[in-house]
């Protein structure tokens, strides 16, 4: 029973940290702008986001080390550096969009500049983390988060064409604009496979102390939560391709146009609490998973449970994070592009922060007979070479096509 | 023992059980004729930067005598201090004093505990 519990749990973890504003802004565009086109992107990237997160949660729980941990043991300090860098910086541009999209969604709902937001939401930010525990901030942010399902609702009120949404899971290529259109692909698939997501849920494995007997509640919860958000992706894209078609957004004020449309002012405050709540628990999964893995590869103390003065590194870490990703909303930077930006550099990091991940799975002295079969390395080899062409095109694609 | 696989970059654990950092550096002395012979265990950000390249090192530890609380001191374990090998590398002390520390314990005195709530 218990177990079950950690299970349903679990799920409403990942669908609460799911939607947020890069896989919003992305499959809005991608709807709006190529109908159903880029359903299968969406699939893929969900398929692979699936995969990973099993990897990771059976990694922590059968070696009892967070991926932070083995990625400095087992690779050494370069190595360590070097991804520490490359998704860190990476992170701080998705910190910055999911800062700016909570201090949005404020703007949206009191008509307050979200420059003015931008200081109380990162206080608001921080002071949940410097008072709460993993547990709260995890379930709180998921129960909340069933606000997003709205865009689920939604998609069923619009009676989308069956036969033209199963076309959309087939791979095309657009007879013109395909710089935009892979462009949207390269995003979509860095919103849904964001790095930091798979050292955030190996650390969580240990802060709730998983073990052998947790993995089948991982597979679960990989699994459905996975699926779940994939799907709340595709109703975000599929809704926007219904009623904004031959749209371009420009101006995150037209975001709630997506949800307005089909409930009316209900739809407005629908949007404004999804993009506000997904924002932060964003916000706060980003935080908490560059300090993990800061703290991990030097081995600080480290623990979202410990009172600040236990751990004196650790709440410093998430502090200046938050403080940079302030300093994105208070410049100004343009919502929209500073979260395409940020989607494909995730997208370009993707080999980077992945391949230990990969290696560690075939390790049998961390896994033992827990290691990686075919089907997962299958699947593993289907993400290596998405993400070495990702890492290679992204960056032209983000000056052709953003 | 392979001192890249079994010491290098493992995590210390101090007495009281405390998360110590990690093994940065190691110190061999070599006596012609004969093989190295390990002597101690070494952290600290200049020992790292050393391993990201060799020119570094002096440059942080120019920073670290003018900005870090341990005012440089490089932090050098005898191996004789460990009491157990493994994943992880037991203290036979509690190490809370020592300069690996130091920037822990200014940050806890100076800044964390004058926040509310700390």
């Amino acid at each position: 029973m218990k177990r079950l519990l950690h299970v349903a749990l679990g799920i409403l973890t990942s669908l609460g940290g799911f939607l947020e504003i890069g896989s919003i802004v992305t499959a809005m565009q991608a709807g709006a702008e190529f109908g159903f086109r880029l359903l299968w992107v969406v699939a893929l990237g969900t398929l692979c986001a699936i995969s990973l997160t099993e990897m990771a949660g059976r990694f922590s729980a059968v070696s009892q080390r967070t991926l932070g941990d083995a990625l400095r043991e087992r690779f050494g300090f370069r190595v360590f550096a070097l991804v520490l860098l490359g998704l860190g910086f990476t992170s701080l541009l998705v910190l910055g969009a999911e800062l700016t999209g909570l201090a949005i969604a404020a703007e949206l709902a009191t008509g307050v500049s979200l420059r003015l937001w931008g200081l109380p939401m990162a206080f608001l930010v921080w002071l949940i983390l410097w008072k709460g525990k993993f547990g709260a901030i995890e379930y709180g942010v998921a129960g909340l988060g069933l606000v997003t399902l709205s865009f689920l609702v939604a998609a069923f009120r619009v009676d989308p064409p069956a036969a033209a949404m199963a076309t959309g899971l087939v791979p095309t290529l657009p007879a013109e604009q395909g710089a935009r259109y892979s462009f949207l692909a390269v995003s979509i698939v860095g919103a849904t496979l964001t790095p930091y997501l798979f050292y955030f849920y190996s650390s969580g494995a240990i802060e709730d102390g998983w073990t052998i007997p947790e993995l089948r509640a991982n597979r679960i919860v990989a699994l459905v939560g996975m699926l779940f958000g994939g799907v709340l992706s595709a109703a975000v894209l599929v809704v926007s391709a219904m009623v904004l078609p031959d749209m371009r957004l420009e101006d995150y004020t037209a975001t709630p146009l997506v949800l307005s449309r089909v409930f009316g002012q209900t739809g407005f405050w629908l949007f404004v609490a999804s993009l506000g709540i997904g924002c932060l628990g964003a916000v706060l999964e980003i935080a908490l998973a560059i300090t993990y893995l800061l703290a991990q590869g030097y081995n600080w103390k480290w623990g979202e449970d410990l009172r600040p003065r236990e751990a004196a590194r650790f709440v410093i870490t998430y502090t200046a994070l938050i403080a940079v990703g302030l300093g994105f909303t208070l410049a100004g930077v343009d919502a929209l592009q500073l979260t395409n930006l940020a989607m494909a550099l995730s997208s370009a990091i993707l080999p980077l922060a992945l391949s230990p991940l990969l290696l560690l799975m075939n390790d049998r002295r961390y896994l033992g007979r827990y290691a990686n079969g075919w089907v997962a390395n299958g699947f593993a080899a289907v993400i290596v070479g998405l993400s070495l062409t990702l890492a290679v095109v992204s960056i032209p694609l983000a000056i052709a096509g953003g | 023992m392979d001192i890249r696989r079994d010491l290098l970059d493992m995590p210390l654990i101090g007495a009281d059980g405390e998360p110590m950092g990690r093994v940065d550096g190691v110190i061999a002395s070599s006596v012609e004729g004969r093989p190295l012979r390990l002597v101690a265990l070494e952290l600290g950000a200049a020992t790292l930067a050393r391993r990201i390249h060799p020119r570094l090192a002096p440059w942080t530890r120019a920073l670290a005598r003018r900005f870090s609380p341990s005012r440089g001191r490089v932090c050098r374990i005898p191996l004789a201090a460990v009491r157990t090998f493994g994943k992880r590398l037991r203290l036979k002390h509690d190490q809370a004093a020592w300069p690996a520390q130091a920037w822990e314990r200014w940050l806890r005195h100076r800044v964390v505990e004058r926040i509310p709530g700390s």
